[in-house]
């Protein structure tokens, strides 16, 4: 037997539109990009819209096209809006040198990924099951891998916890976020909320493009990952399988 | 500034545009983001959000090559009786099955009409459409959900998997 419960058109559309909401987590990011203050808009755009780039439809990327392009043109103008004590300089003028060059994007990439990883935005999926994560990115043009140097580059025990979509340097990243444990018994439940006593690690992945990216080093050629501060976490970038890698772990954890 | 009721209004608009929740939540998010460096200039933001969110839209069907505002011919019947429309009656549970029927100029008039309560006439001047427009789509509206309460038996085997 089914319900059936007639009622006007109107009616039942009014029922049907007040059901929908948007998720507590959206809702909150909204407020969050509105409370940007007009001066900080174009600072803090590009950081609101990674962490609003969970899905990759073609909608949003058409739509985001306008802006990507605005960005962009703030981005390489030789007088960046941008404040100039925190953010490192992007452009780069006819002379500066390669090596100059790269220290500038190794600088931008730090800055970019520990000021992620500081907020510890909520996870789009949780386990423990590195495969399980890495299934969740459907949206990727890469598949996320395991990596061989990133255990190496910690003490600590790491657990993974989940991840989520972002971006680096507006490419399209995957942020994997592992609890970093110093005994393995002391490794709690797996929750989706950090607690304030847990260390974290984040793996940042995505498709490295010499182009986009510079020179970086490449591990399986040999070369040591670059090493860095940001904020006063510890970054390493490197390249692994093609993808460019960037870790970022609390001091603490070090 | 937008508060909660008036976010999840605009993702509501947003879902009758494209009637998916991941899509509706994109369109608000660019549209967001263009309304802001210029919400100064803005008196009614939520018109103007809209506005945003519709040319967006119009934008992804147009370069995804989808036909959901298709052109209004001189011959497309308009609804001549608006009581017609505010006394249809259906079963509630069909609502879903109807929205999936309509394309996004039906939707998008369907929550103008019911949920902001707007006429025809409103309709038209928000969209900045002819008001004739609105009333074809209204009456698309009114036969397509007309038509659907009218198959309610059917509704289980819609739901089986033949949708």
């Amino acid at each position: 037997m089914k319900n059936t419960e007639h009622t006007t058109l109107k009616q039942a559309s009014q029922h049907f539109y007040a059901e929908q909401q948007l998720p507590d987590a959206s809702l909150e990011r909204f407020e969050q990009l509105l409370s940007v203050e007009k001066s900080d808009l174009e600072d803090r755009l590009p950081e609101l819209k990674s962490s609003s780039s969970k899905r990759f439809n073609p909608s949003a990327l058409v739509a985001s096209v306008g802006v990507a392009a605005v960005i962009g043109s703030i981005w390489l103008a030789p007088n960046l809006s941008f404040n100039r004590a925190e953010q490192p300089l992007l452009s780069s003028s006819p002379m500066t040198s390669a090596p100059q060059r790269q220290q500038q994007m190794v600088a931008s990439i730090a800055f970019e990924v520990t000021k992620n990883h500081i907020k510890l935005k909520p996870l789009e999926v949780t386990s423990q099951d590195f495969n399980t994560v890495r299934n969740y990115f459907t949206q990727l043009d890469f598949s996320p891998q395991l990596s061989r140097h990133f255990p190496q580059l910690t003490s600590t025990v790491l657990t993974m916890a989940g991840g989520r979509y972002c971006s680096i340097q507006s490419e399209t990243a995957a942020q994997l976020r592992y609890r970093s444990t110093p005994e393995p018994s002391a490794a709690g439940p797996s929750d989706t909320e950090p607690s304030p006593t847990e260390k974290w690690s984040t793996l940042y992945q995505t498709q490295y493009s010499k182009n986009t990216f510079g020179q970086l080093p490449h591990i399986e050629q040999g070369q040591a990952p670059i090493e860095t501060y940001s904020r006063g976490l510890k970054v390493n970038i490197w390249v692994e399988r093609q993808l460019l890698m960037v870790s970022v772990e609390d001091a603490a954890s070090l | 500034m937008l508060d909660k009721t008036q976010l999840n209004g605009l993702y509501r608009y947003g879902l009758s545009l494209t009637n998916n929740s991941a899509s509706a939540e994109d369109l608000l998010q660019s549209a967001l983001e263009r309304w802001l460096p210029r919400r100064q200039h803005s008196r009614e933001p939520l018109p103007y959000i809209r506005r945003i969110m519709r040319n967006l839209h119009i934008d992804i069907c147009r370069r995804n090559a989808i036909i959901d505002f298709e052109p209004i011919t001189d011959d497309t019947p308009i609804l001549l009786d608006t009581q017609s429309l505010e006394q249809l009656t259906i079963d509630r549970q069909q609502l879903q099955l109807i929205v999936d029927q309509l394309n996004s100029a039906e939707r998008e008039v369907l929550y103008y009409w019911a949920v902001l309560e707007y006429t025809a006439s409103e309709i038209a001047a928000e969209l900045d459409e002819p008001r004739g427009t609105v009333l074809s789509r209204l009456y698309r509206l009114k036969e397509k959900s007309r038509s659907l309460a009218e198959n309610q038996p059917r509704q289980s085997d819609l739901q089986g998997g033949t949708l």
